[in-house]
């Protein structure tokens, strides 16, 4: 696919995604990393699958929410970083707030109507939790009688749980009558490292 | 996954499923043919496993209209938990005269009331692969393996370590701050107070594991700025992980202890 000159420079790009992000510390939207590149974004889906690939095996991981990407700490090495800085690391959230999140990151973005479709409950003080936790966040307004808020998952929802992307979260199967319920299916390699399949410019960015 | 909003679950009209008020304390039914929460019944029915005209629905919604008014029925429903009842007890109403009605029930509303069930049966599917993702989700949290972004946004104070409210902590402090006289003359002395010198005083007497009660620390404190120097340096001890706060009850004592290794 790209020309040779592009594969030659891919290694370089990639070093130069990871002194980006290495430097910044946060996490950029693509556009501007692309920007930073002066690359198309197109190539940068593949300068960061060639980062993702090329950090396996160490501390470091790629990020990716939506348009967001950051350099992050791997989960398995979180008790040394956490040993020495004591970030703050959210505590036990009520059952409620799981299953909010579960259903926000599967279905997101989506209103409060929706989410309270699914649990048949009042999610209001739940969800304002979330906010104030900085787990979820406003996505815009549904185009809708009284133009409801959407609500969306967040890098710190990503941070939380240690997962490069909501893609690597053991999936709720899409909601068919036919399967029985309770039966989970586990898309392959929901467990393994960030990135091993990754396989090219599968990702939308 | 993100950006798919056409996987959310459809607004179907009359989405209020019986199921969905799992979380809700709904009213319990007991008749000859049927014992349990209200909104089973419903659902069995629309299975015909439960012959609905065995069941008088009238007496029903008198025992819900007596439940509410009764003392022992005593905590306050909220306006969600009446109107759910109304919606089960709507559909059983309309479920049990479309079977008194089997000819004049037309094809159309049976298919209605079938796709309602499917839905339903869709719903209560659908909330427990939620219920379950969300084990998963907790299971995750609590194995710790956090990711961290490279610019840690330390919190001042871990909320781990504050085992009580801010606010409550800070409705403590400014009671404290009210006891002393306002600040009518204001002498400036910078350097009165040092920070480091308070912690000092507070690590001595955290010695053990006795607590020691919060507005103990400030007896000392003849001035504002004094009492804000000692608060100052309990968050700055509490930040650093070596002391941690604790409430044991509502409105009870706030205590100062020593922080838990790895906490």
């Amino acid at each position: 696919m790209p020309e040779l000159q592009a594969l030659s420079g891919l290694d370089d790009l990639r070093k130069q995604a990871e002194a980006v992000l290495f430097s910044l510390g946060a996490a950029i939207e693509v556009r501007r990393l692309a920007d930073a590149l002066e690359v198309d974004l197109s190539t940068l889906a593949a300068v960061l699958d060639a980062l993702g690939t090329s950090l396996e095996g160490r501390g470091l991981m790629l990020q990716r929410h939506d348009d967001l990407v950051q350099l992050v700490t791997r989960p398995e090495t979180a008790t040394a970083v956490r040993r020495l800085l004591n970030p703050e690391v959210p505590g036990r959230l009520s059952p409620a707030a799981y299953e909010t999140m579960a259903i926000i990151a599967y279905r997101q973005p989506l209103t409060k109507a929706a989410i309270e479709e699914v649990r048949g409950v009042d999610c209001e003080r739940v969800l304002d939790g979330l906010l104030a936790r900085g787990l979820i966040e406003e996505r815009g307004r549904l185009e809708a009688p009284g133009t409801p808020r959407l609500f969306g998952t967040t890098m710190r929802f990503l941070q939380l749980l240690g997962v490069g992307r909501l893609e690597d979260l053991p999936g709720v199967p899409e909601p068919v009558a036919a399967t029985s319920p309770g039966e989970m299916t586990r898309p392959e390699g929901a467990d393994e490292p960030v990135g091993a399949e990754r396989a090219g410019e599968d990702d939308p960015d | 996954m993100s950006g798919s909003p056409g996987t959310k679950a459809p607004a179907a009209p009359g989405a209020s499923s019986p199921t969905a008020h799992a979380g809700v304390d709904v009213m319990r039914v007991k008749t000859a043919v049927f014992e349990g929460p209200v909104d089973l019944l419903l659902t069995l029915a629309l299975r015909q496993q439960v012959d609905l005209s065995q069941v008088r629905l009238g007496d029903l919604a008198w025992d819900y209209l007596n439940s509410i008014r009764s003392e022992d029925g005593g905590r306050a429903r909220t306006p969600e938990e009446m109107a759910a009842f109304l919606v089960v007890a709507s559909r059983l109403l309309a479920l049990k005269a479309a079977g008194l009605l089997p000819g004049a029930a037309g094809d159309g509303e049976e298919e209605d009331l079938e796709a309602w069930e499917e839905t339903v049966r869709q719903r209560m599917a659908e909330y427990q692969r939620f219920k379950e993702a969300a084990t998963e989700l907790m299971r995750r949290h609590q194995e710790g393996g956090f990711s961290f972004p490279s610019a840690i946004e330390g919190e001042i104070v871990p909320s781990e370590r504050l085992e009580i409210s801010r606010d409550g902590l800070a409705a403590a402090f400014q009671a404290i701050l009210d006891r002393l006289p306002a600040p009518i003359d204001v002498e400036v002395e910078l350097s009165s107070y040092s920070l480091a010198d308070e912690m000092d005083g507070i690590r001595a007497r955290l010695i053990g594991d006795s607590a020691v009660s919060f507005t103990v620390f400030f007896e000392a404190a003849q001035t504002r700025l004094h009492a804000v120097v000692i608060f100052l340096a309990l968050l700055e001890l509490i930040r650093l992980g070596e002391a941690r706060f604790r409430q044991r009850a509502t409105f009870g004592e706030i205590e100062l202890l020593r922080g838990v290794e790895g906490a």
